[in-house]
């Protein structure tokens, strides 16, 4: 079971469909790998070509949203295109509790790298009298 | 280590102008059975003296790219060794992995095989192949009289 999803309006958009958009903002869809340990999430999204400063994410609501913005309007001809730089964004809903100020980010060659904290569970213990 | 060879072809306008040529034509090899991840996708652009390549495959070092040249073909190959404590890690969900993969191209004989530079900068890498200046001399020009 996926611990959250990726938010898509439309119902054909499930987490095991890898479309190329986003239906959301009809932008480029990110590519993310996402790992689960005990204490958080650790997510990489594949922003090849970008400077940090291309790339926004912002978090709210217990959503996550990835957003990257090319500065380079530079528009070649390709004799063979197999990816695309444009405008891209990707958004992903954590289903679990986590700590939304204690949110990470680094970026290094081309990914960028963000730890989510899940939220300690906190158990009541009841004393006997 | 899953093989996928299929060739591709990459249609361009050769030296005459308007005649559809083969240029490059692509053999691949790509890693990793648990997830469909594929291989990391190339743009290809020409210019008067030059063709670019350049592959998107973030996440990687300058150090873990192979690429040789044999009988006509280049080579792009990658594969990292993975460290011990991420084999531990459970991916919930993958859509990219470029750490195992193996791409060819045949050269267009157009290019100069001394003459290919490359660099790696933010995931992307590119490389620049520089055309044959032509040898001879320009075309005749032949009068009716």
């Amino acid at each position: 079971m996926y611990p959250m999803h990726t938010r898509c309006s439309h119902r054909s958009c499930g987490p095991h469909q890898g479309k190329r958009f986003d239906h959301q903002s009809q932008s480029l869809r990110l590519k993310i790998n996402i790992q689960e340990t005990e204490d958080k999430y650790e997510l990489e999204m594949a922003v090849p070509g970008l400077t940090k400063e291309e790339v926004s994410v912002d978090f709210a609501n217990q959503i996550l949203t990835v957003k990257t913005k090319p500065n380079s309007t530079e528009s070649k001809t390709w004799l063979h295109q197999e990816f695309r730089q444009g405008p891209a964004s990707r958004s992903i809903q954590f289903l679990e509790e986590v700590e939304e100020g204690a949110v990470s980010a680094k970026f290094a060659d081309g990914v960028l790298h963000i730890v989510v904290p899940k939220k300690q569970k906190q158990s009541k213990k009841i004393e006997i009298l | 280590m899953k093989t996928n060879q299929y060739p591709s072809f990459f249609p361009a306008f050769n030296q005459f102008g308007n005649m559809l040529d083969e240029i490059f034509q692509a053999v691949d090899t790509a890693g990793g059975q648990l997830f469909n991840t594929g291989l990391p996708p190339a743009n290809i652009h020409e210019t008067e003296t030059n063709f670019q390549l350049e592959l998107a495959a973030p996440g990687l070092n300058k150090s873990d790219f192979n690429i040789e040249i044999e009988n006509n073909y280049l080579t792009i190959s990658c594969e990292k060794k993975k460290e011990s404590e991420q084999a531990d890690k459970k991916y919930s969900r993958k859509e990219f992995s470029y750490e195992q993969f193996k791409r060819s191209y045949k050269l267009p004989e157009s290019v100069d095989q001394e003459n290919i530079t490359g660099n790696y900068e933010n995931g992307i890498l590119k490389l620049t192949m520089v055309k044959k200046t032509p040898s001879s001399a320009p075309n005749k020009k032949i009068v009716v009289e």
